[in-house]
């Protein structure tokens, strides 16, 4: 099956979404779909194709052509679009976030009818309109064949907001993560390390994890925090620990490589994951792969990648205290932490086995791309 | 009410619009909705372009479609109301350009459908929360009218 994998942002660009969809597109293609990645071409240093171990990338400057403000440049890359759908004889679009690139799927639509399989990772994709259907979220969710949810939580907030509409065409498809490559080893007991893993940004909360360690550090003063991750709050992130105190045991380590976060993952006593959002929460799901208890907050997703009690420690958001009560528990209570790693282990490996992922989205396919043949040939006949 | 003698003409000061390929595409910058309209919908935007009125727009789409021209008088006075009301056009300042050549008609637009116009109102908000990187704004961008 020749497949076009749509995403807004892609290699070298880091994040939970970029890695997923390289791996999925990979995995795909092993099983013998023809995959190519389209996405937005943010840097004019990188070629407009391209392959990257393997799998076929184009870039095309979606949003130079909408930020333009330009009709033609709009319908430039529209044409490029519907030339790329036409040159590729795509079956079937796999479209991954709703975003405002989206619109040179649909607007290309005519020239070359593909069906669209779309996959909601959550975030801020879902901005709520009040019922408005003129938005091009609502088209997208009016034509796509089938909607695939990262999460329960993701699909709870696309069905409130979109009614039946998507409550009759979606499912839960959880974003599963290969198993590391790596064993998991003892956790350090005596000299702590705490671990925060993700995009610097105010969403994921690590200024609440930065004032929980400091509260921690005053009784475990051998404890450690690596915040690994970059963006744009690491200055302020950077001068709060200054400012608590905490600096000098406080590892700013910058990007991680999506292969080596499983080794520093191993080095980790606890993991952390304070986010304010968060459709899902795969750092908690690696974490318990290597069998890392996990202190995560109760918004949205995290909850179906964290068993409270038995995988690890459920806070509310935003609570600097009860987040630095819950990371106690775990530094008193060795025994506890360790039982709730190995049960984070069988957690993440039932749920989240990425084999099951791409088991679920080729049966998507398939059945999605069968309908439509379906459809067509009905049409067809019904035409005759 | 339009009134069907009334001339219109896009609101440049709000709107950046063209006919490409017989598709209007149509921004409002002030908060960066986007519109489009094929089929009927581009024949009536080309002919607003040209400041015509409403019943010269009817005249026109009747020519060019299978479709009378009551309905089609009353689908293009119904499209000028929804078009006033988003703001894409205004009340023409001036006399119209000559008619270069009249519409011709069967002219194979195929089956006639009432105009309609495709918005995007979330447009704007969904390009603030990624916006392009630095650098890719000088690219020049050509007219792709003669692609297929």
């Amino acid at each position: 099956m020749r497949v076009l994998m749509w995403t807004e942002s892609f290699r070298p660009a880091i994040g939970g979404v970029e890695v997923f969809v390289e791996c999925l597109a990979r995995s795909l293609r092993e099983r013998g779909h023809d995959v190519t990645v389209v996405t937005n071409h943010r840097d004019p240093g990188l070629p407009d194709e391209d392959e990257l171990d393997g799998v076929p990338v184009v870039r095309v400057p979606f949003y130079a052509a909408l930020a333009s403000g330009r009709p033609e440049a709009i319908a430039h890359v529209r044409h490029q679009v519907a030339d790329l759908k036409r040159r590729l004889r795509i079956d079937l679009v796999h479209v991954h976030t709703m975003s405002a690139s989206v619109l040179f799927h649909l607007e290309s639509a005519r020239a070359w009818p593909a069906p669209a399989l779309l996959t909601m990772h959550g975030g801020p994709e879902l901005p709520h309109r009040g019922g408005e259907t003129a938005t091009l979220a609502h088209r997208l969710f009016e034509r796509a064949a089938w909607i695939c949810c990262c999460s329960r939580a993701v699909r709870a907030q696309l069905v409130a907001a979109e009614g039946p509409l998507a409550r009759d065409r979606s499912s839960v498809v959880y974003c599963g993560i290969k198993e590391p490559a790596i064993a998991p080893v003892p956790r350090p007991i005596a000299q702590p390390r705490l671990l925060c893993l993700g995009r610097l940004v105010d969403l994921k909360g690590f200024d609440v994890a930065l004032a929980a360690f400091a509260r921690v550090g005053a009784r475990w003063p051998a404890a450690r925090l690596i915040v690994a991750g970059d963006g744009p709050a690491r200055r302020q992130l950077e001068a709060q620990a200054v400012a608590l105190g905490v600096s000098g045991a406080v590892d700013f380590v910058g990007w991680v490589e999506a292969g080596k976060t499983a080794a520093l993952i191993n080095t980790a006593t606890a993991v952390i994951v304070p986010s304010r959002r968060e459709s899902l929460g795969l750092v908690a799901v690696e974490a318990g792969l290597l069998e890392r208890p996990v202190v995560a907050t109760s918004v949205e997703g995290l909850p179906e990648a964290v068993e409270h009690g038995v995988t690890g420690l459920l806070v509310a958001p935003d609570d600097s205290a009860v987040l630095a009560d819950a990371i106690g528990v775990l530094l008193e209570r060795p025994d506890m932490a360790d039982a709730m790693g190995r049960a984070g282990r069988r957690h993440a490996r039932a749920r989240f086995s990425w084999t099951r992922t791409v088991d679920e989205y080729d049966a998507r396919y398939r059945q999605v791309t069968e309908e439509t043949a379906h459809d067509r040939t009905g049409r067809t006949l019904a035409a005759e | 009410m339009i009134e069907p003698d009334g001339r219109w003409q896009p609101n440049d000061r709000e709107v950046s619009s063209k006919v490409i390929d017989g598709e209007a595409i149509i921004i409002r910058l002030s908060d960066g909705i986007y519109y489009s309209m094929d089929k009927a919908g581009g024949v009536v935007w080309g002919m607003i372009e040209e400041r015509r009125s409403g019943d010269e727009i009817a005249a026109a789409v009747a020519v060019q479609y299978d479709v009378s021209p009551d309905q089609a008088r009353d689908d293009v006075l119904r499209l000028l109301q929804e078009l006033v009301n988003e703001r894409l056009i205004v009340a023409a300042s001036d006399a119209p350009p000559p008619i270069a050549s009249p519409p011709s008609p069967a002219s194979g637009q195929g089956v006639y459908a009432p105009p309609r116009l495709n918005i995007y109102r979330d447009m704007g908000e969904l390009l603030a929360l990624d916006p392009p990187a630095p650098g890719l704004m000088d690219i020049t961008w050509t007219d792709s009218t003669n692609k297929s």
